[in-house]
């Protein structure tokens, strides 16, 4: 029982690190279709960025706070410079946002290193809960307690204000929302640093749990994009559903069948386009 | 009010409008007539600001507004009822009018100001269903709530693509009874049209489309007498 629990505590922590990275990616697409293939680099930047900081003596809260406020400028700067002016151009978001997971894996690997870093775990959470026999780490337990604020934050933000009222607009049809008489670039540029503030976010929770290594955007992007098509692109709520979904494949599978985990996460993916293209919470097409 | 000057717009390659010189004054409605692809759609959306001319003046109010983003087309209170209504699905019947609800700035005597509440007034199956989300309502009620999205903005204008389009004979005269009212209301209005009927019963004045130029311009009665007209620009 306590090996049950214990893992699925394991698998939501990952859940719960990649729904922060997927609901980004999710809503960014879902809005102006563009696909920002270079979001996992938004999560090895925040990581490394608070990485550097902790290094550096600052706390780790602190770290946390200006690596995600880092990154959200990078992004605006990322967007306003160069996806602003490739829009409705599917070919070129895709060499573009390629060409920056490299640009920005080889600066990471310039500044940072090849070697494998890890952020030390905040002195606060640095205790262990019991759980039954075993014990389990209390800053994992805050890691998705995070995910679940900020899943509870953007269920608010959609359903409960005006701002969330015009994006789920936007994701319908982003052209009336302009020709009704709102600012679409302004939207556009905030949904999309707001996206890239969680994946910098989900980087500095994940440093002390999964470390940064290069190549490592690659992984998360990889996972993030299996989970925005399991549960529909445009659809946050699905990227929820999807990442828990995966943590926690990922966590069962990697003991019982490890040479076939992955796997196991494809084809979860293949039978739920089959049966529901769009995904499970998708109005858009795949 | 609003007119247009040599107007040419593009789509891709293919040159659209070629010339389009039209005016609407103030408290007219005029209706736009004419085939599939004469170019109804993109002179609406050329006013609109979605598909900006490439050359000539689009003057609104005095002002020039070519070459404005659609947001700020929108806050001159120049709305715009859209083809195919374009409801937010995603969004409740409320939330559809919540989202662009704002108050009126302009200062035109004796105009109408719309609230949520009178637009409800205006069409109360809007308030019946208005939990329902954009995508349960029938073609006729997304038409109703497409109207009364683009009055709680409190435009001084209106501009509707094809309110009939899809619609039963039945409720296309519920639709034209309801321009009808927006015009008494002192709104100006130019409507796009493939339906005859609904465009005479409703404007003031009559333009016909062709090829991406206004090809006849006249009265409602004066078209329905010109065989010729009707015959080789609409098919009637």
């Amino acid at each position: 029982m306590d090996f049950f629990i214990i893992n699925t505590l394991s698998g939501l922590t990952y859940g719960m690190l990649l729904f922060l990275m997927a609901s980004g990616l999710s809503i960014v697409f879902g809005l102006m279709r563009v696909i920002n293939l270079a979001h996992g680099s938004f999560y090895l930047l925040g990581s490394y960025i608070a990485y550097a900081f902790v290094h550096n003596g600052f706390n780790f809260w602190l770290a946390l706070i200006l690596a995600t406020v880092i990154v959200m400028v990078l992004g605006l700067i990322i967007e306003r410079l160069l996806i602003s002016r490739i829009h409705g151009n599917e070919t070129a978001q895709i060499l573009l946002t390629v060409g920056l997971i490299f640009v920005i894996g080889d600066i990471t690997l310039w500044i940072w290193g090849g070697n494998f870093l890890s952020i030390p775990v905040p002195d606060l959470l640095s205790a262990t809960i019991q759980v039954g026999e075993s014990q389990f780490p209390a800053y994992r337990l805050f890691v998705i307690l995070m995910g679940v604020f900020f899943a509870a934050l953007l269920w608010f933000f959609e359903n409960k204000t005006h701002v969330g009222m015009i994006v789920r607009a936007g994701v319908d049809d982003m052209e009336m929302v302009g020709a009704l008489g709102f600012n679409i670039k302004v939207i556009f540029s905030a949904v999309f640093i707001f996206g890239a503030g969680l994946a910098a976010l989900g980087g500095v929770l994940g440093g002390p749990i999964l470390g940064m290594y290069p190549l490592m955007e690659f992984e998360i992007l990889i996972n993030a994009l299996i989970i925005v098509l399991i549960g529909g692109l445009g659809s946050w709520k699905g990227a929820f559903i999807g990442a828990v979904l995966i943590g926690i494949i990922d966590a069962f599978g990697k003991i019982y069948i490890p040479s076939v985990s992955m796997l196991i996460i494809f084809g979860i993916m293949v039978i739920v386009l089959v049966i529901k293209p769009s995904g499970l919470f998708g109005e858009v097409e795949a | 009010m609003l007119s247009l000057k040599d107007i040419h717009t593009f789509y891709g390659h293919s040159h659209i409008l070629q010339g389009v010189e039209l005016y609407v004054q103030e408290g007219e409605c005029v209706a736009l007539l004419g085939r599939n692809g004469a170019g109804k759609t993109t002179t609406i959306h050329t006013i609109a600001g979605l598909t900006p001319a490439k050359k000539g003046n689009v003057h609104f109010n005095g002002k020039e507004i070519s070459k404005l983003s659609p947001h700020h087309i929108s806050k001159e209170h120049l709305a715009l009822v859209p083809q195919g209504k374009r409801v937010f699905q995603s969004l409740t019947i409320k939330e559809n009018l919540i989202m662009p609800s704002r108050p009126s700035k302009h200062k035109k005597e004796g105009l109408k100001y719309w609230t949520i509440d009178e637009v409800y007034e205006l069409f109360p199956v809007l308030k019946k269903y208005e939990q329902n989300m954009g995508n349960e309502l029938s073609g006729g009620q997304q038409q109703m709530l497409a109207i009364g999205r683009a009055l709680v903005t409190n435009p001084v204008f209106v501009l509707m693509d094809e309110p009939s389009e899809g619609l039963a004979p039945v409720i296309i005269d519920q639709i034209t009874d309801i321009i009808n009212d927006l015009k008494k209301t002192g709104l100006s209005i130019l409507v796009v049209e493939q339906n005859l009927k609904l465009a005479c019963d409703v404007a003031d004045r009559v333009l016909v489309m062709n090829k991406g130029i206004i090809v006849w311009e006249g009265a409602p009665d004066a078209l329905l007498q010109n065989k010729e007209v009707l015959q080789k620009y609409l098919g009637v």
